[in-house]
């Protein structure tokens, strides 16, 4: 083996000697910082396919033309250098590290890469090197603690949940404040697929947004751009700012094989406290309390450990006598724990690249299975993706790019109470605290099945997990194909045509289903019932949903010099982006027929159906010119003009533009590399950006057939009505004298390099003013109709974004500690809504707890009843001794943060990587349902109070008729203390601090690496969401879970039992040959 | 050079020109009807109505009858002990005005058409405008129904005393009973059916 194996070696070489060479060139290449020889670079003769790699000791032999010639020495993490061969024939190479490059380099609005000196904005950059120091599985968690004010939150711990990324506050009153997600240039369709069989207070199922179907492995860098120069480039998309992705395509060389496995486990890290102490049953006020084993309420009698029974007697072997089970009557150790599995995640790519002077290709495949940490909760996602460019001629260049994801998952029902929806974990919280879930995990034994079951308002969560399918399927196609064409010197004219087009396919079913009635235990072993319990005639329903997305672009660009020591770009162009989107959805009516057939057909009453189809397009023209004069002085000014279909026929055009400059002051000082501070960079910009309507707001229409009434999603009565068809005046004002909004920015900060390039400071203040924002203002419904939609709003976003990037240490044995800091504040303020109000509603809780947008307050404001004191501080209570609260609310906090930091660390040493990310927040309020469910039901760690005996609520009073306050002497039982009818009591301090991950990586040295006949290999542990730490009153939910909450996707900040999040501790590999 | 630019400017005036029309047909929402019809807007406005008072105006009544009459047994919501929520009384409003009275505002300016239809939802419109006075006292009346703009663009209505509501709605339905009344109406209504 080993002897054809060099027989074919030497074959090749002499070959190849044969057909190029004259004459032959040696060499040693050896690393810069150390002397060491490296082995594996890759030598080759520029614009050839000769080429070698260094041996073991660095050494190399390459046969090279007679006249003329380039070697190109490059490797991995090393500069790759150039050298004119002559009439060397010995030529020796010393490689320095490449890690500064990136930072150079930055991707602007535009598409194209530019020194950073050059952008006049806060831009940044983030590798892909940075983005995945440490394996993660998708790309929001990538950018977590890399860029400041930039807000990133995912809906729950549940699999394939939904991502929104906010930059520098929110924008629009009503509209989508979702960054604009850009890929390799084309704007995707990132819209939210929510539905669930119970939408709205009976809980949502969450089919994720498109942004995860990105497979993180294939990122190249990812820019998030904020400033108006920036957006004004995207036009109205991009008017909550845009985080563009630019994907990773091949480069010159031999082919390259990229592999990574990773694997991890996942546990569920709960932050719900839950008291220990009392068990199932009711509290009466007088303190005494009745034992109930069908309660799902634990205000029952205190746990003394006596076996007693605890599920609901039945005839289990139908022998004619009852069975039941035992245990203690004590609390579950970790009960909440146990409700959840460990779940795992593996994700797999391959990638191979390559190319010649003449093209270049990426081709990868990554696969990612994910079993949930909730039983029968899965994701799967496979990702197909090609991306090449070609040199057509000397003038022509072309870029193709193709990916395809594929998606399909199995998720739960999450969000609100229990009892109207079908939330496992909702139903988990409402449980006792003596329920094992150990053992209620077997739902179809009699025991714990429709006969058995324990509970009489409650529904086994493992039957829901199990037997009722939320399932979610989607197929994600995204195309690009560029042409560029350079006619003359200076000038390139270049046209980018992109589709992205998603379909969504969604699934659920409710089996038909009666739990019997059933016999509870009682105090003393005595039976109560038979009690009556719930069932459903099952259910059906499914959505078709496709959208395309078609963006094109054509741009001409001219860079000519002026003299000796400035530079002109100027670019215009043409954009065109086109949605439509087109939904099918059926469900059936008053239940199933068969059991077991989910089938539109299989329906007992006809089946419902829905169809809904938008369109909407935007075309823009673009103009952007920057001036640099001697590489230190930039001005660049852009403008754009759109034309919007969901704008009047008469304000369809608007005209935007944006003005700045930046300046590299240390290059007037002189200052060089050896000073403290070798680059001083002070930037400032201004401008305006507009942004269009929403769809379909200038006409009155008719609904057919409308949906007469729908409480909640638990029934509706639609149209036809016992056969006849109805049309009704929808309740939308159309306005035909709507404008755009704008958002006017003014933005000013500095870049810092200094301490010989160990350190690097960023600092940005921003200042915008968003008017004339569009609202769909409510309207009195006496007018006849509803909303209308005007340009009345204003809102405010003020802030500061500092990023601190230092190497403290760096010893020249090869230890280095890279400290990074990121932090940003934003003050949001709403000036004004409209002339007849001062407050918007977002969404609202039910019992006088509201978040509103309210003037002179920040967005996202709540609003509820707070509790009285007299003037010495005392609580009042009324004549049962509960808290008496204000009549009129008062606005008690809003859910933005005071400010948002991140730290990142890592230490290095000889191939080995120790890192950490911290990530926290600092103020703002979030509601939490949680909070308010178990305290309803009594489970929760704070439902202790006085010993669940009466007390008084200490130094309380009561108001009398003429004003004054006595001492209060009537007591109230811990129950009806808490479950008093108030919310404001459920706003919890949103503050956090996380431990996001800790990993630790090891590079293997070339010498092994190359002796396997690898380029690279590398090795990393890592655990993810290590630790928590929450303010003490915080003992019930993650402050990060967004929670729809409301139809409107602006509302933050309601956790309403999702899905917890979860450990995760895992391995990932990468191999590249 | 200057071809190239004149070409560009000229692509670019059609591409704008065209625009303005076929982006304003981009924008008419396929999902709806421009218009309505009236004898299927008087059948959403009857079905919306009876919702309304079977389910919000009705069960609040029942509910505090059943709660004053004092039934043994008897479980006690929110309702009945004075925990009203804004909900209890927007939404029986909210589908007078918005759904029922709206869509029969619709049949009334359809009169030329449907003389009949008209006269029976002027008669039904006094029904729920009865209902509302005595459910809530004083009312929008005179300036309600008008949000849109053709109509006065009246978007927060000026209340009216309940018995200043009384005494037009008495007339409005006197007036619409004589138009029933007219032979000649009631065979237009005929063959059209």
């Amino acid at each position: 083996m080993k002897r054809i194996l060099l027989l074919s070696t030497v074959l090749v070489f002499a070959l190849s000697g044969y057909i190029m060479a004259q004459k032959t060139v040696t060499g040693t290449v050896t690393a810069e910082e150390d002397g060491s020889p490296v082995p594996g670079v890759n030598v080759i003769v520029k614009g050839t396919s000769a080429g070698t790699v260094t041996d073991i000791d660095g050494n190399y032999q390459i046969g090279v033309p007679d006249q003329g010639g380039i070697l190109v020495f490059s490797f991995i993490g090393l500069a790759t250098e150039e050298v004119e061969i002559g009439a060397q024939s010995v030529i020796n190479m010393t490689m320095t590290a490449d890690i500064k490059q990136l930072n150079e380099i930055v991707v602007t609005a535009t598409g194209d890469l530019r020194n950073a000196n050059s952008v006049t904005y806060a831009n940044q950059t983030v590798g892909s090197e940075s983005l995945l120091s440490s394996p993660q599985k998708n790309t929001l968690e990538a950018l977590r603690g890399k860029a400041a004010g930039v807000k990133l939150t995912t809906n729950s711990g549940s699999v394939g949940a939904s991502t929104r990324i906010v930059l520098r506050g929110e924008a629009s009153l009503t509209g989508n404040n979702n960054a604009l997600i850009v890929i390799d240039g084309i704007p995707i369709d990132n819209s939210n697929s929510i539905g669930g069989e119970n939408e709205g207070e009976g809980g949502y199922t969450d089919y994720g947004n498109a942004f995860n179907d990105l497979d993180p492995q294939s990122i190249e860098s990812v820019t998030i751009l904020k400033g108006p120069s920036a957006t004004s480039l995207y036009g109205s998309r991009g008017a909550s700012g845009v985080v563009m992705i630019t994907t990773k395509s091949g480069s010159k060389g031999k082919m390259k094989v990229d592999l990574n496995t990773t694997f991890s486990i996942e546990d569920a890290y709960i932050l719900l406290d839950r008291q220990e102490q009392f068990g199932q049953g009711i509290l009466n006020p007088d303190g005494s309390k009745i034992f109930d084993s069908g309660e799902n309420f634990s205000w029952g009698p205190r746990f003394d450990g006596i076996t007693r029974p605890w599920t609901s007697p039945i005839d289990a072997d139908g022998d004619g006598n009852l069975e039941y089970l035992s245990r203690p009557y004590e609390a579950v150790p970790n009960q909440l724990h146990d409700f959840f599995r460990t779940g795992w995640t593996s994700n797999n790519s391959l990638a191979l690249s390559g190319g010649t002077d003449l093209f270049t290709y990426r081709v990868n495949y990554a696969n990612t299975f994910q079993n949930g940490i909730m039983h029968n909760t899965d994701y799967e996602r496979h990702n197909i993706g090609f991306n090449g460019t070609a040199k057509l001629s000397d003038k022509v260049s072309s870029s193709v790019g193709l990916s395809y994801a594929s998606v399909a998952m199995n998720t739960a029902t999450e969000g609100s109470r229990a009892f109207e929806g079908r939330n496992p974990y909702a139903s988990a919280i409402q449980s006792p605290n003596t329920i094992d879930y150990r053992q209620v995990r077997d739902y179809t034994s009699p025991f714990h099945d429709f006969g058995g079951w324990y509970g009489t308002y409650t529904i086994n969560p493992y039957f829901i997990l199990n037997e009722m399918a939320n399932t979610g399927k989607r197929d994600n196609w995204l195309g690009n194909a560029s042409i560029d064409w350079k006619p003359i010197k200076g000038l390139t004219l270049a046209t980018k045509f992109g589709i992205n087009y998603t379909s969504l396919n969604t699934i659920e079913s409710v089996p038909i289903y009666q739990y019997e009635d059933h016999y509870v235990w009682l105090d003393n072993l005595k039976l109560d019932g038979p009690r009556s319990r719930d069932g459903n005639a099952g259910a059906h329903n499914e959505l078709l949903r496709s959208t395309t997305v078609i963006d094109w672009t054509t741009t001409a660009s001219y860079t000519t010099e002026i003299g000796s020591s400035s530079s002109l770009t100027a670019i215009g162009g043409v954009n065109i982006y086109d949605l439509t989107r087109k939904q099918l959805y059926g469900e059936t009516r008053g239940g199933l027929v068969i059991p077991g057939v989910y089938n539109l057909a299989n329906s007992a009453q006809t089946a419902a159906v829905e169809q809904s189809h938008n369109d909407y397009r935007i075309i823009g023209f673009f103009g952007n010119a920057s001036y640099s004069w001697k590489d230190r002085v930039y001005l660049e000014g852009s403008v754009r003009n759109d034309y919007s279909s969901t704008l009047p026929v008469d304000s369809q055009s608007f005209l935007y533009w944006s003005l700045g400059s930046s300046v590299i002051v240390s290059d007037f000082l002189n200052w060089t590399y050896n000073d403290p501070i070798s680059k001083l960079k002070v930037r400032v910009s201004y401008g305006t950006t507009g942004k269009d309507a929403g769809l379909y707001l200038l006409t009155n229409t008719y609904n057919i057939n409308p949906s007469l009434v729908n409480y909640e999603g638990i029934y509706e009565i639609l149209s036809p009505f016992n056969g006849q068809t109805g049309i009704s005046k929808d309740g939308l004002i159309g306005n035909n004298f709507l404008t755009p909004e704008v958002t006017t920015t003014f933005e000013a900060g500095t870049d810092i390099t200094f301490w010989k390039g160990r350190g690097n400071f960023s600092y940005t203040y921003y200042n915008s003013i968003h008017t004339d924002q569009i609202l769909e203002a409510d309207l009195s419904r006496a007018s006849g109709y509803s909303i209308t939609a005007v340009n009345i709003g204003e809102l405010t976003n003020k802030g500061h974004e500092i990023s601190l990037n230092i190497t403290p240490i760096s010893t020249a044995s090869g230890f280095d500690w890279d400290l990074g800091f990121v932090w940003s504040t934003n003050k949001s303020e709403v000036t004004r809504i409209s002339a007849q109000t001062n407050e918007l509603s977002i969404w609202s809780s039910g019992r006088g707890v509201t978040q509103v947008a309210a003037v002179g307050e920040p967005f996202g404001t709540w609003k509820g009843n707070v509790q009285r004191f007299d003037p010495n501080g005392n609580p009042i209570v009324d004549g049962n001794g509960a808290r008496v609260y204000t009549t009129t609310p008062e606005y008690v906090g809003s859910v933005q943060p005071d400010f948002l930091g991140s730290i990142t660390t890592s230490f290095k040493y000889k191939g080995f990587r120790l890192g950490a990310l911290l990530d926290g927040r600092k103020g703002g309020k979030f509601f939490s349902l949680t909070k308010t469910a178990v305290e309803f039901n009594g489970t929760g760690g704070n439902t202790l109070i006085g010993d669940r005996q009466p007390f008084i609520v200490p130094n309380s009073v009561v108001e009398q008729s003429d004003g004054t306050f006595v001492e209060n002497t009537t007591p109230i039982v811990a129950s009806n203390y808490l479950d008093d009818g108030n919310y404001t009591n459920h706003l919890l301090d949103a503050s956090f601090l996380k431990l996001r991950e800790i990993s630790l990586g090891y590079t293997f040295p070339r010498e092994i690496v190359s002796r396997l006949n690898l380029q690279a290999a590398s090795i990393d542990f890592f655990a993810k969401n290590v630790k928590f730490w929450l303010p003490s009153e915080n003992i019930f939910d993650d402050p990060e879970a967004k929670g729809p909450g409301g139809s409107s996707d602006n509302t933050t900040g309601v956790a309403s039992t999702q899905t917890p999040p979860a450990r995760s501790y895992g391995v990932s590999l990468n191999l590249t040959f | 050079m200057k071809k190239i630019k004149i070409l560009f400017i000229v692509v670019s005036m059609m591409i704008a020109s065209s625009c303005g029309d076929k982006l304003a047909e981009i924008n008419v929402d396929p999902n709806t009807s421009p218009s309505g019809s009236a004898p299927q807007v008087f059948t959403a406005a009857q079905a919306f109505y009876g919702i309304a008072l079977d389910a919000y105006f009705n069960e609040l009544d029942a509910l505090l009858a059943q709660y004053w009459a004092g039934g043994p047994g008897v479980a006690l919501l929110d309702e009945e002990r004075y925990f009203f929520e804004p909900i209890d009384f927007n939404t029986a409003w909210s589908f007078s005005y918005l759904q029922a009275l709206s869509d029969l505002s619709f049949v009334i300016s359809d009169a030329e058409n449907n003389q009949a239809l008209a006269a029976a939802a002027d008669i039904l419109s006094v029904y729920i405008y009865q209902n509302l006075v005595d459910h809530y006292g004083d009312i929008p009346y005179t300036s309600s129904l008008r949000g849109d703009l053709s109509n006065g663009g009246i978007t927060a209505p000026e209340y009216d005393g309940g018995k200043a509501v009384y005494d037009q709605l008495i007339s409005r339905v006197s007036a619409a009973v004589a138009t029933l009344a007219d032979p000649l109406v009631m065979i237009i209504w005929e063959l059209k059916i």
